[in-house]
């Protein structure tokens, strides 16, 4: 399998490169973290890019991803997870954090994504099948019931927090946690699945 | 908390959709159940492959530059002293008055709790919607407010400036936090709101204001006797995650 121009192998017997370079940048090798850089940065400005959708913007919180990779590496455990996971989950969180402090400041752009999920009409979904293109966790995406979709997506790309997306959706807060809950669960299993 | 609620957490904090107070929730109770830390793995590995299931995009070129000069001088953190989480370590802000200072604040706060009650608590229909654009969360919200049968409204002065009103309904279980002319903080400052129970100030995270220091947010619903508060803290909210001065509002659902 070929992902971002690197062959994994099917079995996962080899570790992917960028959990080498990881390890190798948390006792200080600088080189070690350009080559994570050049891995892994395309993947992490797509994510913050697709959630904060300002360019200006998502070049700032990029620098803070890669900076606070830099700072907390010792933190990356291989036991737990890859670097890719590991790097994205610094990605989304700083992203996350950045439009909620910019969407109270402009009371509110959303992204476009969110925008089109958030208004429940008819068509919607095409769009947001070709926004959300590739790969094979969104393919588990396509394959989630409706009503989780549109909570996972609301909150993974639209950085919305379950209580804003009770609201949206107008549903009760335990039903989103529920959808987010079994939606992860499935997920998880289709990723596994073709894994 | 049983390990299905703590699924529950899990998924949203994999996400990143827990609110501050429950991310607290989740922490200590990870601290409390080791076992759970593979739940968790396995949930921001899947939150992981939805982000890299969407197309790759080249950053500028400079930023890698920049990025590269930045870290020459910057130093390395120590690895975490137990092999926790990549959560904040703030699992130690319920120990009980680790300094006489605390609890002399603390006792402000159970104080100023009590007082509460006294605040101006009137009901009134929403002149607001004109302020604020369609599909805003809080916007949404606040119509729904509007239109339920038992919305309520209390306001309060906020300290030496404007003025706030929580809105709410039992029945949607809804609650909207509208703050008008926040008073002016610093560049490294932000506000943070607070729920007080049983005069305990919990964080519910940085109130982030627009250019004229109105702040509009979701909030919890304060039940009988709880409040909830504004502080002026520290860029990114109080680190200790207890409040480091008096409240600028105090405003309860009464």
């Amino acid at each position: 399998m070929v992902i971002d121009g690197i062959d994994i192998p099917e079995d996962g017997a080899t570790a992917d490169p960028a959990d080498a370079a990881l390890a190798r940048a948390a006792s200080g090798d600088r080189r070690a973290f350009a080559e994570l850089y050049d891995l892994l940065s395309a993947r992490v400005f797509g994510l913050i890019t697709r959630v904060l959708v300002d360019h200006a913007q998502s070049e700032e919180v990029l620098q803070e991803v890669f900076l606070e990779a830099w700072q907390s590496a010792n933190a990356f455990d291989a036991r737990r997870g890859t670097a890719r996971t590991w790097l994205l989950t610094i990605a989304h969180r700083r992203a996350v954090d950045r439009v909620r402090a910019s969407q109270a400041a402009h009371r509110r752009d959303l992204t476009a994504g969110a925008r089109e999920l958030a208004v429940q009409s008819p068509g919607v979904d095409d769009e947001v099948a070709v926004l959300i293109d590739g790969g094979r966790a969104v393919r588990g995406l396509d394959l989630l019931p409706e009503p989780q979709r549109r909570a996972i997506v609301l909150a993974y790309f639209g950085g919305y927090s379950h209580r804003e997306i009770a609201v949206l959706l107008d549903t009760p807060l335990g039903t989103v946690k529920t959808r987010i809950r079994d939606g992860l669960t499935r997920l998880r299993t289709v990723v596994e699945g073709t894994r | 908390m049983n390990e299905q609620d703590f699924r529950a957490l899990s998924a949203l904090h994999a996400l990143h959709a827990l609110s501050p107070d429950e991310e607290r929730d989740f922490s200590a109770a990870l601290a409390a159940h080791p076992q759970w830390q593979a739940i968790v793995d396995e949930d921001l590995a899947t939150a992981a492959a939805l982000g890299t299931g969407i197309p790759a995009v080249a950053p500028p070129a400079t930023a890698r530059r920049s990025i590269l000069d930045a870290i020459e001088q910057l130093p390395q953190f120590d690895a975490p002293a137990f092999g926790a989480s990549a959560v904040p370590a703030e699992l130690d802000q319920n120990d009980d008055d680790s300094t006489p200072a605390i609890a002399g604040r603390r006792r402000g706060w159970l104080a100023l709790a009590a007082s509460v009650a006294v605040l101006l608590a009137v009901s009134l229909s929403f002149p607001l919607a004109s302020l604020l654009t369609p599909q805003d969360p809080v916007t949404v919200a606040l119509a729904q407010l509007e239109s339920a049968p038992d919305a309520h409204s209390s306001t309060a002065d906020i300290v030496g400036a404007g003025e706030a009103t929580l809105h709410w309904s039992p029945s949607l279980g809804q609650a909207v936090l509208v703050a008008d002319g926040l008073p002016e903080i610093h560049q490294d400052q932000d506000y943070e709101l607070w729920v007080i129970r049983n005069g305990e100030p919990s964080s519910l995270g940085v109130l982030h204001a627009d250019s004229n220091r109105n702040a509009q947010t979701l909030t919890e619903m304060p039940g009988a006797g709880e409040a909830l508060a504004v502080t002026i803290e520290q860029h990114g909210g109080s680190p200790s995650g207890a409040p480091t001065s008096d409240p600028i509002l105090v405003v309860s659902a009464a």
